[in-house]
């Protein structure tokens, strides 16, 4: 096994943010796969469609980065022996580490919702930070497109327009995301 | 130079059995000559920021600092003296006049408080209209403005005081985009106009467009959305368009 040290984030590095969510799982209860892929698919829903083959590949990185172990355990069921996972001395500051990350752009909602979904009661100043770090990136988004348009008395002014107005509705639907997501943290987090 | 700041400003809200802070602990400073948009969804707390900082609604604590004098240490009378001239506007973007008059009198009213005559009002009425660029209103019934020239027609009530500090609570409720267009570069324009500061509170980003600095508002919490100490500097923009006349 390959041993890492706490700053090493590697990985975190070019992955799903599923796999946060999956180590965050497998602290919480060691599992084998079909266990982890289905406690996965009922806390981040359909829509992810998380494959078997993806599972199982994110499971190898993570024990190749020394962050869970696996052993085989005897079972009599059709499946014969299973391989089950069980978090390494590594795995808690990982996810400490990984829930503190600023997200990407694109995939924030996603990446933030398997945050959310393996969230501990003290990680809520690093999701609330996490969540501000990115309502300021959609600001220095919109600032970035403030530039000079025609205005819209031509066909040009209206492409300008549209394509603008499409990316500050996205914008704006994201900022509202933002405001909701901190408002629910902040209840949980004074509640618990 | 700062000309408005609020100092851990809180503003509440209830009725009897629950409070709700509207404003918590809020921060903000304004500069002469700034440009501030103040971002927010529906019910985040942008009017009534507005409104204390305005004046015209008091914090249970905080204080509301305005050239120097502060507004919340300061009589009822007292306020309004200070900030009738060369002072503060609050332009609501629903504002809806409550006679039906001839718009350059609901504007030349503005200033009869200043012991002006209608007579002497309406020409400075008339030039604020031109201002911006509801000059072939002035004669009409207010009754008869749409949505947009409405918005305009506050806007010239406002400014017809000389204010330096104008602040504006949800530019566009209801015109068209190509109202809004022009509704949005006029604001940018009277932004760039020497000494007036301009606050623009809206849940539209395009009216936020051409900001200096811009601030988030929600659950009573007024964050700066500017990196620590930096004040982003736009290009100014081509002196050709909608420049409203003077």
């Amino acid at each position: 096994m390959e041993a890492v040290n706490a700053g090493n984030r590697d990985w975190m590095r070019g992955s799903s943010p599923l796999k946060g969510a999956l180590l965050g799982l497998v602290l919480q209860r060691p599992g084998h796969g079909y266990d982890l892929a289905n406690r996965l698919d009922r806390r981040l829903g359909p829509a992810w469609q998380i494959t078997a083959k993806d599972l199982y590949r994110m499971l190898e990185q993570l024990e190749r980065a020394g962050l869970v172990s696996s052993r085989r355990v005897f079972s009599d069921g059709p499946t014969g022996n299973r391989r089950v996972y069980s978090p390494t001395e590594l795995a808690e500051p990982a996810l400490t580490e990984w829930m503190h990350t600023s997200t990407r752009m694109a995939p924030v909602r996603a990446e933030f919702q398997a945050k959310i979904a393996v969230a501990r009661a003290q990680d809520a100043p690093r999701l609330l930070a996490a969540l501000e770090s990115y309502e300021r990136e959609c600001f220095a988004l919109f600032k970035a497109s403030s530039q000079d348009a025609p205005l819209i008395r031509s066909f040009a002014g209206i492409a300008v327009h549209l394509s603008r107005s499409s990316a500050r509705l996205h914008l704006r639907a994201e900022l509202e995301w933002i405001v909701l997501a901190r408002r629910l943290i902040s209840e949980v987090a004074m509640s618990s | 130079m700062t000309l408005l700041s609020l100092t851990q400003v809180t503003r509440r809200y209830g009725d009897g059995r629950r409070e709700v802070a509207v404003l918590d602990r809020v921060c903000m400073e304004v500069d002469a000559g700034d440009f501030v948009g103040v971002w927010g969804p529906r019910r985040s707390g942008k009017t009534t920021l507005l409104r204390v900082a305005a004046g015209i609604e008091a914090p249970n604590a905080g204080a509301v600092c305005f050239d120097g004098h502060v507004l919340t240490r300061m009589g009822a009378g007292e306020r309004a003296r200070l900030l009738r001239t060369n002072g503060i506007a609050h332009v609501s973007g629903d504002w809806r006049p409550q006679l039906s008059q001839l718009v350059v009198d609901s504007v030349a009213m503005s200033l009869l408080s200043d012991r002006m005559s209608l007579r002497e009002a309406r020409p400075l009425a008339r030039r604020a209209l031109t201002r911006v660029g509801a000059g072939d209103c002035a004669d009409v019934a207010t009754s008869r403005l749409s949505q947009g020239e409405r918005i305009r027609v506050a806007l010239a009530r406002a400014i017809v005081r000389e204010p330096r500090l104008l602040l504006i609570d949800e530019p566009a409720v209801s015109p068209s985009p190509l109202e809004c267009d022009e509704l949005y570069e006029l604001l940018r324009s009277l932004a760039r106009e020497r000494r007036l500061a301009v606050v623009v509170a809206s849940e539209d980003l395009e009216a936020l467009e051409g900001a200096r600095r811009i601030m988030s508002i929600s659950n009573g919490e007024l964050r700066s959305m500017d990196p620590a100490g930096v004040v982003l500097a736009f290009p100014e923009r081509r002196a050709a368009r909608a420049e409203p006349s003077a």
